[in-house]
């Protein structure tokens, strides 16, 4: 057996192993390789910030399970707190059973360190199920949509809700998801009722959405763990910096997966397998 | 930072690294650990489902005297519609749920069929005949190789005549871009696992071992 037949039929838990190490090194002794802000990622942050302040709030769906929170969460902290630090009005849900937790501990969170005030500067509407449904629903009457916010409080008693009714109420809407929600936002909030649409989506749906960005159907789009690392940057603050953490660590896993993928292809086409086809 | 004393952290750790276990052999932690998450995940939906949607929208409106007689009674239809649906479960009364079957798909694709076509068809369309404004620079370096992909995957789907000369070489130019396409969804993917990763290992440093700040 030659080095590429037995690269070839190397064991993959040494991959497994290999990955593992450089996925810990990094974090424990950081690089600090630079973040660059791509067009779409400043596209998002630069419409946030023309909202004037205490303008039209902004709805903010965190459509996200835990199985997709470590690419979702830091996008979400990102965004709360730049809409808190700048003095947006913010109303917060999610489409998923599994996303209104991982909603409410990101608002609560980042709300935490402002002094802002629950039901006049932001609001946690929870869970809204229906997908498509309710969110064509949202664009004619919240109030069917949005009974009690996450607390069990009534939209009534909100002082924040009493003037926000359909998207024309609304000054954005930012999806953060991991699965094809994104479409159904774009679909009936941007095509059906014209709101604008910001999203942040896992890395493995990135690549779809980036036409509609050309079209105007996005505003700005946040990519996967690059993107929130991006967002964080742009925001600033050390609080929320997770994303950032882990982007010595991406940089030097893909080297390695490189690195792999040429190696598994040379030794596949030098080895006898290889040479037989 | 120390190493964490909360309870929950701990389980939080010791359940990843039981999942993390079956990349070495499959193991019984690993089927605890899953078993477990199937278990906790149905009921926290059923839960959340419940307290979240089930009783405002259900129990909240018919026990509420402001709300219109008939929203109360379009609730009624609505729950027993929904009722009908786990009639599924006995053979003898299983043709019950095809009536909120049937109202589910027509809503469904009434709703969903217009604008689709608007948003992943017509205005993407309209986009590609809409960008090419040649006295521009960024016309010929990022919008034509867009709209010449585009026709020759496009042609590459053309199935009614055999791929030989002009539609043969666009078919294959197409197979390029379909190439680069899904190398960059592969990159993507790469990078979308490589981020769950590194999320459960900032945990387990971070979290729980206190090794990072």
């Amino acid at each position: 057996m030659n080095f590429w037949e037995w690269i070839s039929n190397l064991d993959r838990r040494w991959i497994f192993l290999l990955i593992a190490i450089v996925v810990i090194l990094p974090l424990l002794l950081p690089l600090g390789l630079p973040v660059n802000v791509t067009t779409e990622v400043q596209d998002l942050y630069d419409f946030i910030e023309s909202i004037p302040d205490n303008g039209k709030p902004i709805l903010i769906s965190c459509d996200y399970d835990p199985s997709v929170e470590p690419e979702c969460g830091p996008m979400a902290y990102a965004v709360f707190d730049h809409c808190f630090r700048t003095g947006k009005k913010v109303i917060g849900m999610s489409l998923l059973p599994e996303g209104a937790g991982l909603l409410a501990q990101a608002m609560n969170e980042t709300s935490r360190q402002y002094d802002i005030t629950d039901g006049i500067d932001y609001v946690n509407m929870g869970l809204v199920p229906g997908y498509g449904i309710s969110i064509l629903k949202l664009g004619t009457e919240m109030h069917e949509i949005f009974v009690e916010d996450f607390n069990n409080k009534p939209i009534t008693e909100i002082p924040l809700m009493q003037k926000v009714h359909s998207y024309d109420d609304l000054s954005l809407i930012v999806c953060i998801a991991g699965s094809a929600v994104v479409e159904q936002w774009v679909a009936y909030a941007n095509g059906r009722y014209h709101a604008d649409v910001g999203a942040g989506v896992t890395a493995v749906m990135a690549a779809d959405y980036y036409p509609f960005l050309d079209t105007g159907q996005l505003v700005g789009l946040l990519g996967g763990l690059k993107g929130a690392a991006e967002y964080e940057k742009l925001n600033a603050n050390i609080s929320w910096s997770r994303a950032t953490r882990g982007m010595d660590t991406q940089s030097i896993s893909h080297m390695l997966i490189i690195a792999l993928v040429i190696v598994g292809n040379l030794g596949f086409f030098l080895s006898k397998r290889g040479k037989q086809i | 930072m120390e190493i964490s004393l909360n309870p929950g952290v701990w389980i939080a750790a010791l359940l990843t690294l039981m999942i993390y276990s079956f990349l070495y052999k499959d193991n019984p932690f690993y089927k605890f650990a899953e078993h477990l998450l199937v278990g906790v995940s149905a009921g926290y939906v059923f839960t959340i489902l419940f307290w979240n949607y089930i009783k405002p929208n259900v129990w909240g409106k018919l026990v509420n005297p402001d709300i219109p007689t008939l929203v109360r009674v379009l609730t009624v239809v609505s729950v027993l519609f929904g009722i009908l649906m786990l009639s599924r479960f006995l053979k003898k009364f299983s043709w019950l749920s095809r009536y909120p079957m049937a109202l589910l798909m027509g809503i469904s694709s009434g709703a969903a069929i217009p604008p689709t076509m608007q948003t992943r068809i017509i205005d993407q369309m309209h986009a590609s005949m809409n960008m090419l404004e040649f006295n521009r620079v960024h016309t010929y370096t990022h919008e034509l190789p867009i709209v010449i992909g585009m026709l020759a995957t496009l042609i590459y789907f053309f199935f009614s005549k055999p791929h030989k000369g002009v539609l043969g070489g666009g078919a294959k130019v197409g197979i390029i871009f379909l190439m680069v396409g899904f190398g960059a969804s592969f990159g993507y993917t790469v990078m979308a696992r490589i981020s769950l990763l590194i999320g459960r290992c900032y945990f387990l440093l971070h979290d729980w071992l206190g090794i990072i700040t």
